[in-house]
């Protein structure tokens, strides 16, 4: 059994909507529109605008750095702790911090008074 | 001062390319796109809203999402004019559901301002514009996209399964089922509307 609907009126509608005329964009809202385009537009050979952090992580110079960013601050985070953290909690299979230079550091910042 | 002429006299445009080419600080592709495509935003969210300043800002924030996506864009996989047909469709239809959301009634028509010989037709245009409008705004996101590249953009089946990425037999389906919606919507309203037949 088939279910008789009448929805043609619907098309109907729609024609007569869409057939009615639409005003033109004033000339104050193009002008606005392509003042935007003209502030927000990337400068030339800029290669594109980019989001605010990724510029800023551009900056300072990708993910790579920011890496090592954060492994130094770690670092020194853990430096200025001092006596809370053991140093051979940083030395322990670490290479880096087995070096001369390392270890001349840490003295420096009294880690050798702190162990003893 | 000068009047920008319209997109229909301007030549077919690379959509895609024009906004690589904005992306890169080409002033001239800032100024082709924004000929280009703003008449089209303005016109679709006038079709969907009624009101001409409302309109004027639904095409400035749909350029404004586009201008800042630029740099981003990455073509092939979406057609621009399909991505702000899209931005604008769901611009308006926040516009239509924040209206409704302030209890304006459904034939809540302003009266035109002088009214004379053809200001009841105009009546019934705005009345019909505006249930339709708000009826469309309650439909699923894909069924008012296809009812409206159909009816509003005059797109065959084929253009909008391209443009919406589904097959032909899915727009079929889409604009059939969104009709069918809008005829239950709208089923109370059709006398009002002048489509009683006896």
């Amino acid at each position: 059994m088939t279910r008789k609907t009448d929805d043609t009126w619907i098309d109907a509608l729609l024609d007569d909507v869409c057939s009615a005329p639409v005003p033109e964009p004033g000339e104050d809202v193009m002008a606005r529109i392509l003042s935007d385009a003209m502030d927000a537009q990337p400068a030339p050979g800029g290669g594109g605008a980019l989001p605010r952090w990724r510029q800023a992580l551009q900056a300072l110079g990708g993910w790579m750095s920011v890496g090592g960013l954060v492994a130094a601050t770690a670092v020194g985070f853990a430096v200025g702790l001092g006596g809370v953290v053991d140093a051979a909690l940083l030395t322990s299979g670490a290479g880096w911090a087995d070096s001369a230079y390392y270890q001349d550091a840490l003295s420096a910042n009294g880690w050798d008074l702190e162990d003893g | 001062m000068t009047r920008m002429p319209l997109d229909s006299e301007l030549e077919p445009v690379d959509e895609a390319d024009l906004l690589a080419r904005y992306a890169r600080g080409d002033a001239a592709a800032a100024r082709a796109l924004t000929l280009h495509l703003a008449p089209r935003v303005h016109a679709q969210a006038a079709r969907m809203l009624g009101d001409g300043s409302e309109a004027e800002d639904i095409a400035q924030e749909a350029m404004m999402r586009l201008w800042k996506i630029a740099p981003e864009w990455r073509a092939g996989e979406a057609k621009v004019s399909t991505w702000l047909y899209r931005v604008v469709a769901n611009l308006c239809t926040d516009r239509l559901r924040r209206r409704k959301g302030r209890g304006v009634a459904l034939d809540d028509v302003a009266e035109p301002p002088d009214p004379g010989p053809g200001a009841e037709a105009q009546l019934l245009t705005a009345a019909r514009r505006d249930a339709l409008a708000r009826a469309l705004a309650d439909l699923p996101e894909r069924q008012r996209l296809a009812v409206m590249l159909r009816h509003f953009d005059g797109a065959s089946n084929p253009d909008i399964a391209e443009r919406l990425g589904i097959s032909v037999e899915a727009v079929e389906s889409l604009t059939a089922r969104g009709k069918r919606a809008l005829a239950a919507a709208l089923k109370g309203q059709k006398a009002a509307l002048g489509y009683e037949t006896g």
